[in-house]
C-alpha cells in the first residue's frame, strides 16, 4: 500500500492533473457557494465535462467540486444567512452572527482552515482503511452484497425521507423496479422494454441524474423568480497562520469532529448535514461555554466546517471498497466510473490500483488548493452571490441537455433526462424524496443479484441470509429500522 | 389541493399503476424456459417489488384517507393561482429546444434557447440580452468540441 501511494504521488507531476484540479476547485467552490445548486447539482452538471478525458483526470475533476462545494456552502452561511449546501446549515449558527460582528473574514478564514483539516484527515482515514475494508470485502459473497444493498437503501430512505418515512420508502421501491427494467441480467428476458431497443440495457443512470438532480432543480429555482442576496461585507482582516494557531487551539473539537463527519461519512444515507449537526452538537456539548453557541462561537464554526468537509473521504470509502455509493453525490461519482469501464468495488483495488491511490493523492491536492482558493479569493466567490437565477437556470439546462445527449450521442437519453425532470419536480413538490428512486436504480441490480443468486444456492431458503453473520447483522439492522418506522408511524404520529 | 388530497390522489395512481405492470410481468419473452427452470426467475424481482409497492400505496392512501377525514382542515394552504406558469413554460421552450437542437444545430437553438429564457425569467437588459447568449453557446461549444472532443448536435446550420 506504501509503495502504491508513493507511486501515486507521480500523479501530481502530470500538468492535466494539475490543471484539472486549479479549475475545478474554483468550480466546486462557486457551485457550493450558490444556494439552490449545491454539490449535488454542481458534479451532475458537470460531469459531462468528464466523458471525453482520461479517468483519472475525469474522477479528479468530480472529487475536486465535491471537496470545494463543501466548503463553498460556508461562505454564503457566512455572509448571506443561507447554506449554500445542506451541509453547511451549522455554520449559519455562529457564522452569520460573526459576519453581523463585523468579524466575517474571520470566520470564512476558521472556515477555510477547518475544512483542509477535516477533509485532510478523512483522506487520511480513506487511504488507510479502504484497502483493508476492499481485502475483506473480496471474501463478501452474494449473501453479504444483497444485505449491504438493501441496508444502505434503507438509510439512505430515513436521512432523506425525515417529513415521511412511507413517501421514502415508495421512491426506494419506485428506484428498485426501474432497476429491473431492460435485458434480466442473469438470463436473456427482456423486461419492460416494450420494443425499445435503447431500454434492453436497462433504464441509463445518467440521464435519471441530470433529470432528477439538474433538470428539476433549474423548474425549481425558476418558480422562485430573480432574487437578489443581501450581502455583508467581508471585513476584519484575519492572518492565515494566526487561524490555524486559533484552530488549534480547539484542537479536541478539530479531532473530534473530523472523526465524527468521517464516520458518519462512511455510513451510507447519512450524510454531511447530519455530520454537521452531530459533530455541532457534541462541540455545545462538551464545550465551557455552551451559551456561547448560537451568538458567534468561533468553536461552533470549526466543528460544523470540519466535520462536513471529513464526510468527503468518508463517504468514498464504501462507494470505492463495495462499490455501494451512500448518497446522491457519489452515485454521481459511480456514474462517472462506469462511464470510464471501470467498477467501483474491492476489485478496483487490485485491477486499477494506481487510479484508486491517484484518487488519494488529487484528493490530498484538492484540500491544499481549497485552502488557498478560500483565504486568498474568498471576495469574488462571495461576488457570485450577486448572480441571479435568470442566468443560471438557462445555462445549467443547456449543460443538461449537452449532458444527456454527449455520452451517446442519443437523443432517447435526452427524452429520459426530460421525463425524468419533470418527475422529479412534481416529486419534490409532492413532497418526495429523489435520493431514494437514484439509490435503488444503482443498488438495485447489486440486490437482486445477491438475492436470486443466495436463494438459487439455497435451494430457496431465506434462511441462508442467517448462517452469514454480517449479512444477517446488516438485514437485521434493515428489519430494525423498518419496524421503529412502522412503530412510530402507527402508534406515535397523530393526525 | 391540499396535501392530504395530493397524497391520496398519488397512493391512487400508484395503484393503478402497478396493476398492469403485474399483468405484463406474465409476458415476458422466453421466460418460461426460465420459469420452468427456478422460482427465482426473472419474474422474482419484478413482482415482489411491485407488491411491496401496492401494499405501500394502500398504505400512503389509508393514511391520507384517515387524516382526511379526521381533519377538515387542509394542510397546505392553496398555491398562487400562477405559481406553475413559469416553469410550464421554461420546460415548454426546453422542449422546443431539444427538438430544435436536432434539426437546426446546437449553436443557432441554445442561442435562441437562451435569449428567450432570459426574457422569461426577468432579464431586462439589452445588453445581457444580446451579449450573454451568443458568449455562453460558445464557451459551451468551444469546451466540449474542441477541449473535450464531446461531440454536440449538428443540424441544418451548424
Amino acid at each position: 500500500m506504501g509503495a502504491d501511494l508513493l507511486n501515486a504521488l507521480g500523479t501530481l507531476l502530470d500538468p492535466k492533473v494539475l490543471l484539472i484540479l486549479l479549475t475545478s476547485v474554483p468550480l466546486g467552490i462557486i457551485v457550493g457557494v450558490l444556494p439552490g445548486i449545491g454539490a449535488t447539482v454542481g458534479v451532475t452538471v458537470l460531469l459531462p465535462l468528464t466523458f471525453g478525458m482520461e479517468p483519472i483526470l475525469g474522477i479528479s475533476m468530480l472529487v475536486a467540486v465535491y471537496c470545494g462545494a463543501f466548503y463553498g456552502g460556508a461562505v454564503s452561511a457566512i455572509l448571506i444567512n443561507t447554506p449554500g449546501t445542506p451541509a453547511a446549515i451549522c455554520t449559519v449558527l455562529d457564522g452569520f452572527p460573526m459576519a453581523q460582528k463585523g468579524e466575517a473574514h474571520q470566520a470564512l478564514s476558521m472556515a477555510v482552515v477547518a475544512s483542509f483539516l477535516g477533509g485532510l484527515f478523512s483522506v487520511f482515514v480513506l487511504s488507510f482503511s479502504a484497502p483493508l475494508i476492499a481485502e475483506a470485502a473480496l471474501r463478501f459473497s452474494y449473501c453479504e452484497y444483497f444485505a449491504i444493498a438493501v441496508f444502505g437503501i434503507i438509510m439512505v430512505i430515513t436521512s432523506s425521507s425525515r417529513k415521511s418515512f412511507l413517501k421514502g420508502l415508495i421512491m426506494g421501491t419506485l428506484g428498485l423496479f426501474l432497476s429491473c427494467i431492460g435485458q434480466d441480467k442473469m438470463g436473456t428476458v427482456n423486461r419492460y422494454t416494450f420494443g425499445i431497443l435503447e431500454l434492453t440495457r436497462g433504464v441509463p443512470l445518467l440521464p435519471v441524474l441530470v433529470g432528477l438532480f439538474a433538470v428539476s432543480q433549474a423548474l425549481i429555482l425558476t418558480e422562485q423568480g430573480a432574487k437578489k442576496a443581501s450581502l455583508l461585507r467581508i471585513a476584519g482582516k484575519t492572518g492565515l497562520l494566526s487561524t490555524f494557531r486559533e484552530a488549534f487551539r480547539h484542537k479536541l473539537t478539530l479531532l473530534k469532529s473530523s472523526l465524527i463527519g468521517t464516520i458518519v461519512g462512511a455510513i451510507p444515507g447519512t450524510g454531511a448535514a447530519i455530520a454537521s449537526f452531530v459533530s455541532y452538537s457534541e462541540a455545545k456539548r462538551s464545550s465551557k461555554n455552551p451559551e456561547k453557541f448560537g451568538t458567534g462561537e468561533i468553536e461552533g464554526v470549526i466543528a460544523s466546517e470540519s466535520s462536513n468537509n471529513a464526510v468527503t473521504g468518508g463517504a468514498l470509502i464504501p462507494l470505492l471498497t463495495l462499490g455501494i455509493p451512500g448518497d446522491p453525490i457519489t452515485a454521481i461519482m459511480l456514474g462517472a466510473f462506469l462511464v470510464h469501464g471501470l467498477i467501483p468495488g474491492p476489485s478496483l483495488f487490485v485491477e486499477s490500483a494506481p487510479l484508486v491511490y491517484g484518487i488519494f493523492i488529487t484528493m490530498v491536492a484538492t484540500y491544499f488548493l481549497v485552502l488557498a482558493f478560500g483565504y486568498f479569493v474568498a471576495g469574488p466567490f462571495a461576488a457570485i452571490l450577486k448572480l441571479r437565477e435568470a442566468i443560471l437556470v438557462p445555462i445549467i439546462l443547456v449543460v443538461c441537455f449537452v449532458g444527456a445527449y454527449a455520452l451517446d450521442s442519443s437523443l432517447f437519453d435526452v427524452g429520459l433526462a426530460l421525463i425524468f425532470g419533470v418527475l422529479g419536480y412534481f416529486l419534490i413538490k409532492l413532497g418526495f424524496p429523489l435520493a431514494p428512486i437514484v439509490m435503488g436504480l444503482i443498488l438495485g441490480p447489486i440486490a437482486e443479484e445477491g438475492l436470486r443468486q443466495s436463494l438459487m444456492v439455497s435451494g430457496g431458503s431465506w434462511a441462508i441470509f442467517l448462517t452469514r453473520p454480517i449479512a444477517a447483522v446488516f438485514l437485521g439492522l434493515t428489519v430494525l429500522i423498518v419496524l421503529h418506522k412502522a412503530w412510530v408511524l402507527l402508534f406515535e404520529k397523530k393526525g | 389541493m391540499s396535501q392530504i388530497q395530493r397524497d391520496l390522489v398519488f397512493g391512487i395512481g400508484l395503484l393503478a399503476f402497478v396493476a398492469p405492470f403485474y399483468w405484463l410481468s406474465y409476458h415476458f419473452t422466453g421466460q418460461e424456459i426460465l420459469e420452468r427452470a427456478r422460482d427465482v426467475g426473472p419474474t422474482f424481482m419484478p413482482r415482489l417489488l411491485l407488491i411491496a409497492l401496492a401494499v405501500q400505496a394502500a398504505c400512503l392512501v389509508a393514511l391520507s384517507l384517515k387524516n382526511l377525514l379526521g381533519n377538515s382542515k387542509p394542510t397546505l394552504a392553496p398555491p398562487p393561482a400562477l405559481w406553475h406558469l413559469r416553469p410550464a413554460l421554461m420546460f415548454a421552450s426546453f422542449l422546443v429546444y431539444v427538438y430544435l437542437a436536432t434539426v437546426l444545430g446546437y449553436i443557432v437553438s441554445t442561442m435562441a434557447f437562451l435569449a428567450l429564457s432570459l426574457l422569461l425569467l426577468g432579464e431586462r437588459k439589452l445588453w445581457k440580452l444580446i451579449l450573454l447568449p451568443p458568449a455562453i453557446t460558445l464557451s459551451i461549444y468551444l469546451l466540449f468540441e474542441n477541449l473535450l472532443e464531446v461531440w454536440l448536435p449538428a443540424g441544418i446550420i451548424f
